[in-house]
């Protein structure tokens, strides 16, 4: 509280606590991608609520769909094809499909067994035996609960493929959820129970738990998944907080010297310093994992192209020997799919820049590239793309966009891609798109909304100078623009606007606001020492 | 009131490790941030609406923490705002464009504290007059006045949360407590 209104009891306005329920709300639509819950709802009714859009059928059991809530004596088996969110009542078990789920059921005495080769569905069972066969030998058997299964594809095009001609091999992995009752997921001749509140994610022939390869627009990180194992890590090291906790004993001290500590706080402090300056373990002997993702998130657009280029299923290794003023003295392939896409991979790497250092170093660097199946389809595309707009994945659904229009380029569709620019608040890309729309005044608000100005969709560019000392690598707005100062003329151009400029000068971060008009250049200089 | 701001329980931040799982969609990280800051959140909106219809308040959090978790994968921890004013800078905007909304001059203006609380109390007749006072604010100044006073956001905060020179959130608040000292004066 200020001291200027000190006189007054600002604090006699109290404001009503929230609503009950507001996190099942919330947490139900991020999940479900539905409309707004509503929060003063039973729980049971809440569930219920979740992603009740429209009804469309494809399959031979039409008459499976039943009104909100209804019971009329579901059929013995048949099959769904969810082209669009809805519900199925299959009396003894009830799910929720999400846009391209499909599911197949049948009974066995009491147990519902339930095919559901790909899609999103939230299942809830009652008293009866539910059995749901996710694809590869992934099989979850749940119990009075409510749960989520999730069959993530590798092909984009899988949602057209009929149930029946659905090969197993385009299952990438399954998340289960559970939200109540017990469950338990089996693969690979292993079984776990998922606890309420748990999930876990199951790749097809390894046993529950292990999970998937991040791919970061086709090409994976290895730095992140070192960081997602290091997180799962300490997952196991907080529940075992949680539980001496509970149990009133004393926990033990963490270590802050623990390589896992000094990864979740960035390498701050002293005692982690052994463990950001390591040695690599892509052999590098100057070259540290920092200095080679950061150079290698430079030109991985450009490497991502070469997947685009030429299409190819699997792992391109490229060794790559980095003079210590940080350009790449050689780039060659070890492994490839393709002798193009090698070719490629390994041209781009040659121009790619890095930290500068004392005695520069060599390491491997493996991307994963995952071709489209079949030919291109932009059908597919966008609809898959509507789909990831439809849970909040703006980042996946502008490029399945992006890949659509690539094939098929409609009105509809520039319209659409300009859309997620905006929800992603692309300054650059919703400008782009802003130049390809015929109605643009009927979409613009959208971008108004996320902070992006007519002017900056419309303005000619401007510019900015930067200056500092020491040299500091510049992010805009907290992209990386590859670029270091000193950076002059019109090398950066950015959209007539506020921006924030930080300039990362080793684990340092210092950011300031600029303003940029059409045409005009601005200059800034720090003394960052 | 100086002795009341130093009563208020300043919330511990959300712990990185639930961030981070947060970060990955974990339900039960998920929940935590919800009840961390679902009370910030609901009195920020319920005090920039100045009252008005409470069922878009309870909409208004509810959708400005679906835009929360899904927009939370590209939150950066070491950015420049914390995930607190990152989470305000979220509901004071989305509540903003409500309030531009044509439609919302016919939002439906709830009773008076003062109805629905305690008469007899003075402090409930008091807050009452400062609802009064913090609605008759322009949108902007009202704005300025809750992130500085009642969610003790600084200078800098506010004007990367609305977006202003921080000079312009000065002279904002400082008209804002005139206007209220004007309308409160003998509330003291």
């Amino acid at each position: 509280m200020s001291d200027d209104l000190h006189e007054f009891d600002l604090d006699a306005w109290e404001a009503p606590p929230p609503p009950a329920g507001l996190a099942d709300a919330v947490i139900a639509r991020a999940r479900g991608g539905a409309a707004a819950v509503e929060t003063e709802a039973p729980r049971s009714r809440r569930w219920w609520l979740v992603a009740a859009a429209g009804v469309l059928v494809a399959g031979a059991a039409a008459g499976a769909l039943f009104a909100l809530g209804g019971k009329h004596g579901a059929p013995a088996d048949g099959r769904v094809e969810a082209a669009r969110a809805q519900r199925l009542d299959l009396d003894s078990a009830s799910a929720e499909l999400d846009t391209g789920a499909g599911i197949s059921w049948h009974r066995e005495g009491d147990t519902l067994a339930v095919d559901q080769p790909r899609g999103n569905a939230s299942w809830k069972v009652g008293d009866h035996h539910l059995r749901i066969d996710a694809g590869n030998g992934v099989q979850i058997d749940a119990t009075g609960a409510s749960l989520r299964v999730e069959v993530h594809m590798l092909n984009t095009d899988a949602r057209v493929l009929g149930a029946s001609t659905l090969t197993a091999a385009a299952v990438a992995f399954v998340t289960v959820v559970v939200y109540e009752g017990h469950v338990k997921v089996g693969s690979a001749g292993q079984t776990v129970n998922v606890e309420p509140g748990a999930t876990v994610q199951v790749q097809p022939g390894q046993p529950p738990g292990q999970p998937p390869p991040l791919l970061v627009g086709g090409v994976d990180d290895q730095r992140v998944i070192e960081l997602q194992d290091k997180l799962e890590s300490m997952q196991v090291q907080l529940d075992a907080l949680q539980k001496s906790k509970a149990a009133g004993t004393p926990a033990p001290a963490a270590d802050p010297c623990d390589e896992d500590e000094c990864v979740l706080h960035n390498y701050a402090g002293a005692c982690c310093a052994k463990y950001r300056k390591a040695p690599t373990t892509y052999g590098g002997t100057g070259l540290d994992r920092t200095a080679i993702s950061e150079g290698v998130a430079k030109v991985k657009a450009e490497v991502a192209k070469c997947g685009e280029k030429h299409p190819a299923d699997g792992k391109v290794k490229v060794h790559v020997h980095v003079a210590p003023d940080g350009r790449v003295t050689e780039a060659t392939i070890s492994a490839t799919p393709t002798p193009e896409l090698g070719a490629c991979v390994a041209s781009v790497m040659q121009g790619a820049v890095f930290a500068k250092t004392d005695t520069g170093g060599t390491f491997l660097y493996p991307f994963v590239f995952t071709a489209p199946s079949g030919p291109c389809d932009a059908d597919a595309l966008e609809n898959k793309a509507r789909e990831l707009v439809a849970v909040g994945q703006h980042a996946d659904a502008l490029q399945k966009f992006e890949r659509a229009l690539q094939c098929k380029p409609t009105q509809e569709r520039w319209q659409l891609a300009f859309m997620e620019a905006c929800n992603l608040k692309s300054v650059a890309k919703a400008k782009y798109y802003y130049a390809k729309i015929s109605n643009p005044d009927r979409l613009v608000q959208l971008c108004i909304r996320n902070g992006i100005g007519l002017d900056q969709l419309t303005g000619e560019d401007g510019y900015v100078e930067l200056l500092s000392t020491p040299e500091a690598k510049i992010l805009v707005d907290g992209q990386d623009t590859g670029h270091v100062t000193p950076i002059m003329g019109h090398t950066l151009a950015l959209s007539p606007g506020k921006h924030k400029v930080t300039f990362v000068v080793g684990a340092e971060r210092y950011t300031y606001a600029v303003t940029i008009k059409p045409g005009e250049t601005v200059s800034m200089t720090k003394n960052l020492q | 009131m100086a002795a009341a701001a130093e009563q208020r329980p300043v919330e511990p931040p959300l712990d990185e490790l639930t961030l981070r799982r947060a970060q990955k969609g974990d339900e039960r990280a998920w929940r935590d941030l919800i009840a961390r800051y679902e009370r910030p959140v609901h009195s920020l909106i319920w005090r920039l609406l100045a009252g008005r219809s409470r069922h878009r308040v309870e909409d208004l959090a509810q959708e400005t923490f679906v835009r929360v978790l899904r927009a939370l994968p590209r939150f950066d921890p070491a950015g420049p705002a914390s995930l607190s004013t990152w989470i305000l800078t979220i509901a004071t905007r989305m509540t903003l464009n409500e309030l531009r909304r044509p439609e919302h001059a016919e939002l439906v203006q709830e009773p008076p504290a003062r109805e629905r609380t305690d008469a007899s109390t003075e402090r409930a007749r008091l807050g009452a007059k400062i609802a009064e006072a913090v609605a008759a604010l322009p949108d902007a100044q009202r704005a300025v006045l809750v992130l500085r006073e009642y969610h003790d956001l600084e200078y800098a905060e506010i004007a990367e949360v609305l977006e202003l020179d921080v000079g312009t959130v000065k002279s904002r608040l400082s008209r804002a407590r005139e206007e209220l000292r004007a309308r409160l004066g003998d509330q003291r």
